[in-house]
């Protein structure tokens, strides 16, 4: 009688084990987010700024897609990243920030995917890693974003975000070396 | 009846560390010392055609200032000197004499601890984000480009329990929203031009005890 309940038993942790093991994160690295139609950037978005430093406009993606719902990125920040998806996050933070610091087209649309994540702290941290990768690409794709971002705070960062983008970098200015002078105290 | 508790106990216990091995870790560590990437959000201000305009200068313009291209970025270690790192080295300390490029400074501050063990440091003061492109800002104004920036800036400082194998897990956040100064840009002004942004950092590891 007794081995029968210990094998019962047994069998049943396993199960129990294998249920759990299940419910995980299936795989760090692995996107869930809102599907991201390819769609290219407004001309008329373009056209007042000076040309893209690292990266060509025809070959934008995302604009299109539903933001998703859960908001407040911008307070949530990175710092608590504990729970069960915290392996999964902390993975895709830190791909995150060695994206940002590439110049090439395949790693900004991998950070412009991410501005659709479910998660808002990815959300967030998408909108950091977007800002300093750099350049205008992003730029009607970050006001697409904010137009239908209902959160108030996610919208102001996304805005915030644009409007920094749009400015020109300061490479650009030097390239551009215009009439400058100092702005009056 | 002994055994069938300890075996179910097992297999709860087996159920339960599913769970909490997922806590947060990664981020840098670099031979035992936490670099987290610092963001930098720099816009100034300047005189176009007779049209006030700005320009915009983040992390990586920093970095391509000081002749660096993509593959590295800026990290802030424990000590606050801010490095240049890549995906898992050190390339050079840039806050330290003579190579005086970037440098977070604390002014007047307050703080508390809290959490078990008071294993928690919050801190909120003024901080200072400075950076001229020379690396000689104890000699004065020769970089081309600089700036130097102040603001409000709260900083958390959290570690956990340190476990079997002697670590910890260790988490730093910066984050000094409204940053405004003034600075130096060579290729766009004269002289001195208003400055605003941000300046944060985040970071968590693994750190032996």
């Amino acid at each position: 009688m007794r081995p029968k309940i210990v094998i019962a038993v047994l069998l049943a942790g396993a199960a129990g084990i294998a249920f759990i093991f299940f419910l995980k994160p299936s795989q760090v690295g692995q996107p869930r987010m809102v599907p991201a139609p390819v769609v290219q950037p407004t001309a008329s978005a373009m056209e007042s700024r000076p040309a893209p430093s690292q990266t060509a406009p025809t070959q934008t993606a995302i604009a299109a897609a539903t933001p998703a719902k859960p908001a407040n990125a911008a307070n949530i920040g990175v710092s608590e990243v504990t729970g069960p998806d915290a392996e999964y996050l902390q993975a895709q933070i830190d791909r995150l920030e060695d994206l940002e610091s590439k110049d090439d087209d395949a790693s900004l649309q991998a950070i412009l995917k991410e501005l659709t994540n479910t998660n808002p702290i990815i959300r967030h941290v998408a909108i950091e890693a977007t800002i300093q990768f750099g350049g205008h690409t992003a730029v009607p794709i970050l006001q697409g974003l904010a137009a239908r971002t209902w959160d108030p705070q996610e919208k102001k960062e996304l805005l915030d975000a644009a409007e920094f983008l749009a400015l020109p970098t300061l490479s650009e200015v030097r390239a551009e070396n215009a009439n400058a002078r100092i702005l009056p105290p | 009846m002994k055994m069938t508790t300890g075996i179910l106990g097992c297999a709860l216990v087996a159920g339960l560390m599913t769970f909490a091995a997922a806590e947060a870790q990664a981020g840098v560590v670099i031979n035992n010392v936490l670099y987290s990437p610092l963001k930098i959000k720099i816009a100034g201000q300047y005189v176009k055609n007779g049209k006030i305009a700005k320009f915009s200068f983040n992390s990586k313009e920093v970095l391509k200032d000081l002749g660096y291209n993509s593959n590295v970025k800026l990290a802030v270690a424990w000590s606050g000197d801010v490095w240049i790192i890549n995906k898992d080295a050190t390339v050079k300390n840039i806050s330290l004499y003579p190579n005086d490029f970037l440098f977070i400074n604390f002014g007047t501050y307050v703080y508390t601890y809290s959490g078990k063990n008071n294993n928690t440091y919050t801190e909120a003061g003024v901080s200072y984000v400075n950076f001229y492109d020379n690396g000689e800002f104890l000699y004065g104004t020769d970089s081309d480009n600089w700036f130097e920036t102040q603001g409000v800036y709260s900083y958390k400082d959290v570690d956990g329990n340190t476990n079997k194998q002697g670590y910890y897990n260790d988490h730093e956040s910066y984050n000094a929203k409204a940053l405004n100064g003034d600075g130096h840009f060579i290729d766009v002004t004269g002289g001195t031009v208003p400055v605003t942004g941000s300046a944060s950092y985040n970071g968590s590891g693994k750190i032996l005890d």
